[in-house]
């Protein structure tokens, strides 16, 4: 639609600015505000937090001497630091499966039961609208000795089985996990559905003439026909549980001892209880790297397999 | 002309309503800001504040409760945000931020007259100034139930091989001996506290001084039995269930139903431990070794401090109220003991703490509590050292290592 | 919902799931059950019974005592100042934005919109310390536009991202023909776009906007007045003082029913829309 071509501009000519460009310019504005905004308010003070980290600055003065990658030695070489390095690992593996799987189970559930599945639609998305202060606070008073989920394995016998599950090394993640799950599973059950209905109603019915089982109904046609979704909620999930702060924080504060610290977690103890603001930037640092690579590492190999199966 | 006089009439009015409302008792409105770090009564202490701003009209009181001293004033001291009237601890964290003018010195205050000199030394900076009123003159004890302990026909142990043989007594009669609380401070108001107490400060009387210069050395034996004696009592099951999610409110609550039999606190929760349902008294907690005197603990309670800024003359106006007249509210309402030198009103002090501390009172060799002379970038490893030690995570010796080693690093 | 042959085998298939289902609402409810049947129940009630509400047991006075402790009518306030703040921001800003990616056919900002989905990606605490400095030297510590402008900055590439992707299914031919019109850009966003974007805003406002309403680190970080306080940021100084301050459960209870109950409200009453939003952003994805 453009009415002009474009004039190549060299040195010292005049550039005729043509409908398209101009058309672009205007677009580029439209664009500006937000553009500005993020800027301003998130990627500058990432660039910050970069820079910082390989200085000795303190968070209050103004001085700021480069010690290059000494930050980062210090807080990778600390002690504590290997479990908390675990910790968040252990957390992702905890997680992310476990909440796609039951997620996907339940959204194919709901599917196959008609109208009703509305009814537990809402029911299960209930806990996402929760503050996760609320839930993290819930969850606590659940698990702690002498608290409901305790009284009622000793209520039924299973004296046994009630034990210090906030805390207990061996306990910890895993039931913040289930919370984490509890709150979080409606989200994503309800992204799942959404594959779901995307897929033509015809495969599903030449399958039932064909006598193809369940299993096989799942495996062969559901998980592929959906594999974008199944991308799309396994990077979701984990990039919400690398940086989860709130949960975690009101729930263990980290403890016991470290067992329950997450790497997000660490930089907030540098960065606002130990006062340690170039450890907690290096942290930061550490922890954007860790995020993006796992996001890259999961997009390839998803990515991949969406391919192979479509 | 009519829409003139209208407007003019409007203006008028707005006016006459934003004067009067500028206006209380001639002054403009000063709200006030406080930040304050009291656990057991926090929304009385508001009342408290609220009693103060009644009599002073033209202050409003803008009233935060803090979980961690610390752990709040840092950042808002790094960011120039400091509230006007805020909590302080007596120890290195106040004594830098008096020394950097962020706090005023109250020495001159009307509080400061008031109040017995034992307490001024934690809250005074290397450069002499004072950075805090405290908030009451603190120590920590075992309660107990006096009734069990008839019952079973043992006496408050005076050391510590007394002690376990009276813990090991409770646990065959199937009961929780005692109330530790590892997960957050609590445990270094009472066990590390003692420990320090009865295990190092008798060769090291000038503790205070050498955690300043950081030539304190924790790297010993001595260091490493206050973790074990901890480990000790959780390994024999004198401990309760559930101990490494226990804090504060948690292990109170438990003491209060009556759960364990004895539990490790602070003076500053007689109000809250000694009216229970079942007889509660005191004693000594006894964390030397048998054959070695005590060496009790005479500490100070969180105190006051006044932050340099606009309203610092209402923030002094407070703190002469709270070391003053308004002192028996807040003494009355915690049962603690007086650090004012005339309490200007009817003391509450439970018949048995005043015993206790009396009887500290006598000892020639005392000691502060933890978060009075350790470096205040260390105060959040002792809970985490112990919760690693009681996982089995790090041996005592390693915590103590781990300490002397952030200790020293801190004053760097 | 799609058409099923009844044959009994799927009559029965249904049932089975149907009993598993309910089995597994009893559970994830059994949690909100516990708050919700404490916040009515005095503090000994609660120690004695934590299970049953007895009718004559209800009470509404620990909901009224946590209500007053919380200072609710300012916290709330306040809460809700921020949220439409930023709502504001994010939806005027990121679908102009949209608008403009999906309009350019300009291969700069498309590499700019890859970028910003990029961005989606990177956690909040690389930016977080630098952030508050920032906010300071601005001076909008403490302020109502500083925390929306840092919830606009962190959320504006999703937000940007969901407007993208629906304003790219709009036929083109829809601003062709409003320029032959002789409309600017600015009037076919105007005009023509923005009534359209109205189910996409919808799935923003959802999306983003119950986060911010219950997010706790960006006010805990940024806000040193109490009176400024959000609600989760309130209740979670009230609990916690040292752990599950279990001394006043009562309050506890109450005071997290009572800042629960606005967003339940909502979502109670608009839950087909919630629901749809959740399932339009993913469709967009």
């Amino acid at each position: 639609m453009s009415d002009t071509s474009t004039i190549r501009n060299y040195k010292g000519s005049r550039r005729k600015w043509s409908a398209t460009t101009r058309r672009r310019f205007s677009c580029f504005l439209f664009v500006l505000p937000a553009l500005l905004v993020i800027l301003v308010f998130f990627l500058f003070p990432m660039l910050r937090s970069l820079q910082y980290s390989l200085t000795d600055w303190d968070g209050i003065g103004k001085e700021a001497k480069w010690v290059g990658l000494e930050n980062f030695i210090w807080v990778v070489t600390e002690s504590s630091f290997r479990q908390v390095f675990i910790n968040t690992f252990y957390l992702i593996i905890l997680y992310v499966p476990v909440l796609n799987v039951i997620a996907l189970l339940l959204a194919i559930a709901v599917y196959n039961v008609g109208k009703v599945g509305n009814v537990y639609k809402s029911i299960l998305f209930f806990p996402n609208v929760l503050s996760m202060t609320v839930v993290a606070f819930i969850w606590k008073i659940i698990y702690s000795y002498n608290g409901i989920l305790n009284q009622l394995f000793r209520a039924f016998g299973l004296e046994s089985l009630a034990q210090d599950w906030l805390g207990q090394a061996g306990t910890v993640l895993p039931a913040m996990s289930v919370s984490i799950i509890w709150f979080a599973i409606g989200y994503y059950l309800l992204i799942y559905l959404a594959g779901l209905y995307n897929v033509p109603v015809e495969i599903y019915e030449s399958a039932e003439v064909e006598g193809v089982n369940p299993v096989q109904k799942l495996f062969r046609i559901t998980i592929p026909l959906i594999a974008p979704s199944i991308t799309i909620n396994i990077i979701l999930s984990t990039i919400g549980i690398i940086t989860l702060f709130d949960l975690p924080f009101v729930l263990t504060r980290g403890g016991p001892g470290y067992m329950s610290e997450t790497i997000a977690l660490r930089v907030y103890s540098y960065a606002f209880v130990t006062l340690q603001t170039s450890y907690a930037l290096a942290m930061a640092v550490i922890l954007g790297i860790f995020a993006i690579t796992i996001t890259l590492i999961q997009l390839r190999f998803l990515r991949r397999r969406e391919d192979v199966l479509l | 002309m009519k829409k003139a006089l209208l407007v003019l009439s409007i203006l008028l009015l707005a006016g006459g309503l934003a004067f009067s409302a500028g206006q209380q008792g001639g002054q403009e409105t000063v709200l006030l800001t406080c930040a304050i770090h009291i656990p057991d009564i926090p929304e009385k202490f508001g009342e408290f504040l609220e009693i103060f701003a009644s009599e002073n009209p033209y202050i409003k009181i803008d009233y935060t409760t803090i979980e961690d001293v610390e752990t709040f004033l840092k950042p808002k001291a790094a960011t120039g945000l400091m509230p006007d009237f805020i909590s302080i601890n007596g120890g290195d964290f106040g004594a830098d931020l008096v020394d950097r003018g962020i706090l005023i010195d109250v020495s001159n205050t009307a509080a400061a007259k008031n109040t017995v000199d034992a307490v001024k030394p934690q809250f005074t900076s290397p450069q002499g100034k004072l950075f805090g009123i405290a908030g009451g003159v603190s120590s920590s004890l075992v309660y107990y139930q006096k009734a069990v302990f008839k019952d079973l026909g043992i006496s408050p142990p005076k050391n510590w091989d007394e002690f376990l043989k009276v813990n090991q007594t409770i646990k065959g009669a199937g009961k929780t001996a005692i109330i530790i609380t590892p997960v957050d401070g609590t445990i270094a108001n009472t066990a590390w506290s003692h420990g320090f107490a009865n295990n190092i400060v008798p060769s090291n009387t000038d503790y205070f001084q050498k955690f300043d210069k950081g030539t304190m050395n924790l790297d010993t034996e001595a260091h490493a039995d206050v973790f074990a004696k901890v480990k000790m009592l959780a390994d024999r099951g004198y401990t309760q269930g559930g101990l490494l999610s226990t804090a504060y409110m948690d292990g109170n609550q438990l003491y209060v139903q009556g759960k364990s039999v004895q539990h490790f606190a602070g003076t500053w929760l007689a109000g809250m431990l000694l009216p229970t349902e079942f007889e509660t008294d005191v004693y000594p907690a006894p964390w030397n070794a048998s054959g070695k005197t005590k060496v009790p603990i005479v500490a100070t309670e969180t105190g006051w401090g006044v932050a340099e800024g606009p309203h610092k003359k209402e923030g002094i106006m407070l703190l002469d109220w709270l070391n003053g007249p308004g002192f028996h509210y807040y003494q009355n309402a915690r049962g603690n003991i007086p650090h004012v030198k005339d309490p200007m009103g009817e003391v509450k002090l439970d018949a048995k703490i005043k015993t206790y501390i009396d009887d500290v009172y006598t000892y020639k060799l005392t000691a502060g509590l933890w978060f009075e002379f350790i470096p205040a970038a260390t105060m959040q490893l002792i809970p985490k050292l112990y919760q690693e030690v009681l996982l089995g995570q790090k041996t005592p010796r390693e915590a103590a290592a781990a300490f002397d080693k952030a200790a020293k690093d801190a004053v760097k | 919902m799609r058409k099923k042959k009844m044959l009994g085998y799927h009559r029965r298939r249904k049932l089975l799931i149907n009993l598993v289902m309910l089995l597994i609402m009893l559970a994830l409810l059994m949690p909100l059950w516990y708050v919700l049947n404490n916040a009515f129940k005095a503090e000994q009630e609660i120690v004695r019974r934590p299970l049953v509400l007895r009718p004559q047991d209800f009470t509404m006075d620990s909901v009224i005592r946590a209500f007053r402790a919380l200072k609710y009518p300012a916290r709330f306030l306040n809460s809700s100042i921020i949220l439409v703040v930023s709502c504001f921001f994010l939806v005027t800003l990121g679908s102009a934005a949209g608008f403009g990616i999906a309009l350019s056919n300009s291969r700069f900002l498309n590499r700019i919109y890859t970028i910003l989905v990029a961005i989606i990606t990177l956690p909040f605490q690389l930016a977080m310390v630098p952030l508050i400095f920032m906010l300071k030297a601005m001076g909008l510590i403490n302020s109502y536009l500083g925390i929306a402008l840092v919830y606009t900055g962190w959320f504006l590439p999703f937000v940007i991202f969901l407007y993208t992707g629906f304003i790219r299914t709009i036929p083109k031919e829809l601003e062709e023909s409003g320029r032959v019109d002789g409309c600017s850009l600015l009037q076919s966003y105007w005009h023509i776009y923005l009534p359209l974007l109205k189910s996409i805003t919808g799935t923003v406002l959802i999306l983003r906007g119950v986060p911010i309403w219950n997010d706790l680190l960006v006010p805990m970080i940024t806000l040193t007045r109490s009176t400024l306080a959000t609600l989760p940021l309130k209740l979670f100084s009230f609990i916690g003082q040292y752990g599950a301050s279990m001394t006043r459960w009562n309050l506890v209870f109450g005071g997290t029913f009572v800042v629960s109950l606005p967003i339940l409200i909502v979502f109670l009453a608009l839950q087909r829309l919630f629901i749809r939003g959740v399932v339009s952003g993913a469709v967009k994805g």
